[in-house]
């Protein structure tokens, strides 16, 4: 907690014991008011900390004033300005608890007062925020579902919606999330949130299987804002969707094309060799973690390079499920700009993991890493260094190799030794099995996992990369004809992007391929 | 009372007597003459100062009296000299008919108190100013000695003669020296003597001018002749009522029956004479032509020439013979949409449209028509003789504009920004809404603390002011500079609320904007629906709506829509515009590539209704309910009809008012079982507002119903299927969907 945290804290706990024993009367209601406005135009003219102490001072000295709520409101918006779901995340646990008691104070006292629904939809943005120890779905719910159903009049309700379906999606109750999120836009359709609203009603729908409903909502997300980073993410849904669902379901086979406009334009003379890890972010930006070069390079969807960042030993990349960028060296695993110092307790040091072959967040916060070195699938909690073991290959007789992740935090995991796919669902290893017939893959390299869960199997000997749906069909190969410049001479790592795209290591080739 | 009753009377003998006749006459005339006449002849000069004056002198005069009736002559010389100096010295505003007599009092008391002491040669010198200071003022004899009589009979001999003036025309006016003589005749007339300059005047005839010289105590009996240099006309017209226009000058209108003497005149004209006016008098008209108009209500307008020629030796007034006007009338034929309307010929009541009323005199016309609920609307219409003119109204509805917010000029009220407001009729306070109705409003609304005004107050402002909207501009926050506009419908008593910063530009115009506003609740439908796809440079066909005109003309999902008649579609909503401006029945053309083949789809659009949004911030939901509540009464087809109910329950939904939206509005939309929006979308939205209402069981079976209607949309035709969240709801009320 920060100082400026702390005395807020202080000071409405003050303010809480001396609500009820102030005096009001029409000279003090009206040096309130003059001190409110006063607040107001300090705060306007970013004089923040002595706005704040007006708004406290109103807190304190008025307490039963009218505008008591108002400046509660401002202090706790202040601390936490946080008003759309896309904005999770921004705000530092430290300032999200400084602004806590605010919102509380007036769910608690002020339920009456103007302020209280948007009181209630911070409480429910405060329960849903990724990195906060005290992120609770069903808190969340309860108060975004106390706007609408206590000030079911209110501006805040198709907030309050959207923010209940983040809730129930986030628990993977599809068709909850998708009830509040037609709720939402049953009574905004073009409201201020109506493009998120769509957006993750395409998302539930997808969940749902629902890839029709999916893309027209997706498609309702783009009309309300084309130029939002939103309608560009439904975009690549959309393209996903139709790609990967729609045109295999109308009977068509799914189709790559090599795009040869696309180079990963690295400085003259230089080019990628050996072992490299590959991921796309849904920002559509190329991540490749280059241990040669020490670092992890970042390329725009065109090629051209944004930047790198220096790693010794970086070997893996990946974009976990809160959506950063996890990279894995041989001496440590970084998760977003924070290390993530993994390894096992041996006495009183710690033995870190030498040769992590793959690694992953979940939602959940739990971070998996393989550990090819040890033959360990591990996954670890709060704390790096107690790692519980999920698959031991001497136990299992498996030989993983190979990890990729996607949505539901469900991990893909290939097992050299009996040439099968296991995947992790909840908290389990089992073999993938297809309900239809699986592409034979005979010799894999990589593998990667789209937004829709289809696993993408790079095959080095059949110079392939082979598709297959989350019910284990086989959706497509791209396999483009020996001799032409897109040929898969030696597959070595693969990635997918947000729309489907894939992006393909060639080692013979020493370059990075795109197929659409 | 007038003036030649107050009369002095004093004698040698008796002078108290004469004192108080003055007194009294003094004490009764002038406080009557300073009321009554001094007003009117006073323009521009201050009243009071000069009543000030006067009544001083007045009592300078008093005192005069005064000591005339005690019998002390020289103090009563002295008082009235004050009054001649001062008169003489130009120190009393003659400008009032008291002062006049105030003077000539003076003369006459001075010259009564010169004789009572003897000085005959002042008296003399004194009755001689007061006959020249008014020679028609005659002292009073009764009372008086006759030496006195004699004395100023005598002087007044030396310095009057009598004039007489008789001649043709009668009633000429008579100037001696350009002061007024009188009108004649004008027999034995008192005048002093002298020389004069002779002018006798009369309108329509030359002057007369001569040197005159008047004898004292001599006679000058004068006659003349003067010469027409106009002459007068007798106008008769059949009928009477006429008005009478000579150069355009209106000179007056028709009237009475004609005489006895026109007999013979209405036989001819094959008239009764009793259909024939007397004759109007038009006097002195110069000599030549002049044009003569004649205009009656119903009646075809005459135009005449009237030759003036003088006749020196006998110059009546000619009589023209009756001019005859015919009447003149034509028919209205009048329809409104709706129809059904009152109608108002010039504030009378002539039935309801459509209607043909026959007789209309010709003229303009005001021609009013209203149909409660559903607006009305004035036209204007001039109907010539013979004509049917048609008038085909669209009934307006009315808004009436009240703005409670207090220090504003006149031109920043909500008047002012609704001035020129097109879609409805504008009632504005003073024009059409009483102050009254406008203060009960401010009252309601300062004691509900701009809550709102209560429902009785509603209605009976809805009923009083025969509109069918009232506007209100609230003072809002005491934080800011806000305004609060709030709309009622007589629907309901909640008002739609915006809350807007007024001190901008726009300020209260926005409110103008959205008001003219038509929001679209029916769309041109080509039942595509277009989802954009990465690397496609046109969007991809999604679907196409079972039986909508992409359909039928074989467009299927995954062809691409490459264009609509000249417009290229790069992304889905290009389509959008293309849309907004198409009709239903308009033919478009669409551009497709199916399996990588261009082609043309020839279609026409149809109609899709188009749901209103429940919560729009910009939509003003009072003005929809009463926008399509005439939809509603109007369309011709029940579907369009249905369809403007169903979205009147929406905006109802809007306001919390689930009950008024099923009871009013989602009763009257039957619609059939179908694809797009059909009866499964009213069954949806009946079972939201069970739900709203807390009735559990009643919104389950509605959702289950709904769900049934597996096609059924919402939105538009081309919206989202209702049945998958309508089982979704039933399910989270605690029951399974139908299978």
């Amino acid at each position: 907690m920060n100082t400026r945290a702390f005395v807020t804290a202080v000071v409405l706990a003050a303010a809480a014991s001396t609500l009820a024993s102030a005096a009001g009367s029409a000279e003090s209601s009206d040096l309130a008011k003059r001190t409110f406005q006063n607040a107001e135009q300090l705060m306007h003219e970013g004089k923040t900390d002595q706005a704040l102490k007006a708004y406290q001072q109103i807190i304190q000295s008025f307490s039963e004033s009218s505008l008591v709520d108002d400046a509660l409101l401002r202090v706790g918006s202040f601390h936490y300005p946080t008003l759309k779901i896309a904005e999770l995340g921004s705000v530092s646990a430290a300032e999200q608890e400084a602004a806590r008691p605010s919102f509380e104070l007036i769910r608690d006292r002020h339920p009456q007062s103007d302020s209280a629904p948007e009181a209630f939809y911070k409480l429910g943005l405060l329960g849903l925020e990724p990195d906060s120890a005290r992120k609770n779905l069903d808190e969340a719910y309860a108060s975004f579902y106390s706007v609408v159903n206590v000030y079911p009049e209110s501006d805040w309700v198709p907030s309050a919606l959207l923010g209940a379906g983040e809730a129930e999606f986030e628990k993977r109750n599809y068709d909850r999330a998708i009830l509040s999120l037609e709720r939402s836009l049953e009574g905004a359709p073009h409201g201020p949130v109506a493009a998120e609203s769509n957006y993750l009603l395409g998302l539930a729908n997808v969940r749902m299987g629902d890839f029709v409903r999916a893309a027209e909502v997706f498609q309702a997300c783009r009309i309300e804002d084309e130029k939002s980073s939103t309608a560009s993410r439904a975009l690549n849904w959309i393209t996903l969707v139709y790609k990967l669902r729609l045109i295999p379901a109308a009977g068509a086979a799914v189709d790559y094309t090599p795009d040869s406009g696309f180079v990963p334009r690295l400085p003259a003379g230089e080019d990628f060799r050996g072992e490299i890890g590959l991921a796309v972010s849904p920002a559509a930006e190329i991540l490749v973690a280059d241990p040669r070069r020490a670092g992890l390079f970042v390329f725009a969807e065109d090629g051209t390079k944004i930047r790198n960042e220096p790693m010794e030993g970086a070997r893996r990349v990946a974009v976990d499920a809160m959506e950063k960028i996890v990279v894995a060296s041989e001496t440590e695993i970084r998760i977003g700009a924070e290390g993530f110092p993994a390894g096992r307790k041996a006495g009183t040091s710690v033995r870190r993991i030498e040769a992590p072959a793959g690694v992953w967040r979940s939602s959940a916060g739990q971070t998996f890493i393989l550990d090819t070195k040890e033959g360990e699938f591990l996954v670890f909690g709060a704390d790096p260094t107690d790692p519980k073991v999920v698959n031991r290959d001497k136990d299992a007789g498996t030989r993983l190799e190979m990890m990729a992740a996607g949505p539901e935090d469900r991990i893909f995991l290939f097992d050299t030794r009996q040439k099968q796919i296991l995947v992790l669902e909840n908290g389990k290893v089992r073999v993938f099995k297809a309900q239809a017939t699986p592409p034979v893959i005979e010799d894999p390299v990589d593998m990667a996992v789209d937004a829709l869960g289809d696993l993408y199997v790079a095959d080095a000997r059949q110079k392939s990369i082979f598709i297959i749906g989350p019910d284990g069909k086989k959706l497509g190969r791209i396999a483009p004809p020996a001799g032409t410049a897109a040929e898969l001479t030696d597959p070595a790592a693969l990635a997918v992007g947000p729309k489907g795209e894939v992006y393909v290591y060639d080692a013979r080739k020493r370059t990075i391929l795109r197929f659409r | 009372m007038t003036l030649e009753s107050g009369r002095f009377s004093a004698s040698a003998e008796k002078p108290a007597r004469g004192a108080l006749a003055l007194i009294a006459s003094l004490a009764l005339l002038l406080p009557a003459a300073s009321a009554a006449l001094i007003a009117p002849i006073l323009a521009g000069v201050e009243e009071e100062d000069i009543a000030s004056q006067i009544a001083g002198f007045r009592a300078i005069l008093d005192e005069g009296i005064g000591h005339l009736s005690s019998l002390d002559f020289p103090e009563a010389v002295e008082s009235f000299t004050r009054v001649i100096d001062a008169y003489k010295a130009g120190k009393i505003p003659m400008v009032t008919p008291d002062a006049h007599l105030l003077v000539a009092k003076a003369f006459e008391g001075r010259a009564l108190g010169f004789a009572n002491q003897g000085k005959n040669g002042d008296a003399s010198a004194d009755f001689e100013s007061l006959i020249r200071f008014d020679p028609a003022y005659t002292i009073e004899m009764k009372g008086i000695s006759s030496k006195i009589i004699t004395l100023y009979l005598g002087v007044r001999k030396k310095i009057v003669g009598v004039v007489t003036f008789e001649g043709e025309p009668i009633g000429s006016e008579v100037r001696l020296n350009d002061q007024p003589l009188g009108v004649t005749p004008i027999a034995d007339k008192d005048w002093i003597a002298g020389s004069y300059h002779l002018v006798i005047t009369h309108r329509g005839f030359d002057p007369y001018e001569e040197e005159i010289r008047v004898d004292a105590g001599g006679k000058l009996p004068k006659r003349f002749r003067l010469t027409p240099n106009a002459r007068s006309v007798l106008i008769l017209t059949a009928p009477r009522d006429v008005k009478v226009f000579v150069d355009g000058q209106e000179m007056g209108t028709t009237f009475g029956t004609a005489g006895a003497i026109y007999d013979p005149v209405a036989t001819k004209l094959g008239l009764n004479r009793s259909d024939i006016s007397e004759p109007l008098l038009i006097e002195y008209l110069k000599p030549g032509e002049h044009n003569l108009t004649l205009r009656k209500e119903c009646f075809g307008a005459v135009t005449s020439t009237l030759p003036i020629k003088i006749d020196p030796g006998s110059n009546e007034p000619t009589t023209f013979e009756p001019f005859v006007l015919t009447p003149s009338r034509g028919t209205l034929d009048v329809d409104s949409e709706p129809s059904g309307a009152q109608i108002l010929l010039d504030g009378q009541s002539a039935g309801t449209t459509p209607a043909t009323i026959p007789g209309v005199c010709a003229g303009k016309h005001e021609v009013s028509l209203a149909k409660e609920g559903l607006g009305r609307s004035i036209e204007s219409v001039d109907v010539g003789n013979g004509d049917v003119r048609k008038i085909r109204a669209a009934l307006r509805l009315s808004l009436a504009a009240i703005d409670l917010r207090t220090g504003l000029h006149e031109a920043e009220g909500l008047a002012a920004a609704l001035k020129g407001l097109k879609r409805y009729n504008l009632v504005t306070v003073g024009n059409g809404i009483p102050a009254e109705a406008a203060d009960r409003v401010r009252l309601e609304m300062e004691s509900s603390q701009g809550r709102g005004i209560s429902d009785k107050t509603l209605k009976d402002l809805f009923q009083s002011l025969k509109v069918e909207l009232i506007a209100l501009a609230v003072p809002g926050s005491s934080l800011g500079d806000q305004t609060e506009f709030q709309l009622y419908s007589p629907s309901h008593s909640v008002p739609d609320r915006w809350s807007f910063d007024t001190s901008g530009a726009e300020g209260m115009r926005r409110v103008l904007f959205a008001l003219e506003a038509d929001l679209a609740v029916e769309s041109a439908w080509s039942g595509l629906k277009l989802i954009d796809v990465y690397g496609r440079s046109h969007p991809v066909v999604l679907g196409v709506t079972m039986g909508s005109p992409a359909a039928v003309g074989g467009v299927v999902a995954g062809d691409l829509l490459v264009s609509v008649g000249t417009t290229p579609i790069q992304k889905a909503s290009d389509l959008l515009p293309v849309l907004r401006k198409a009709a239903p029945g308009d033919d478009a053309v669409l551009t497709v590539e199916s399996a990588g083949k261009v082609h043309d789809v020839k279609m026409k659009y149809l109609s899709t209704p188009v749901l209103l949004s429940m919560k729009d911030s910009a939509i003003l939901y009072n003005k929809q309910i009463a926008d399509i509540r005439q939809v509603a009464a109007t369309a011709s087809e029940a579907s369009k009809r249905s369809f403007a109910w169903m979205n009147i329950g929406v905006a109802f939904m809007h306001f919390g008012r689930y009950e008024e939206a099923i009871r009013e509005a989602f009763k009257r939309a039957e619609l059939p079982e179908g694809a797009g929006i059909s009866k499964g979308t009213v069954r949806y939205l009946v079972a939201i507002c069970y739900e709203k209402l807390g009735l559990s069981n009643d919104a389950r079976t509605a959702y289950l119903d709904a769900s049934a209607s597996a096609t059924a949309t919402l939105g538009s035709h081309d919206g989202p299927l209702l049945a998958p969240s309508a089982r979704r709801r039933a399910a989270a009320l605690g029951s399974q969907p139908k299978s």
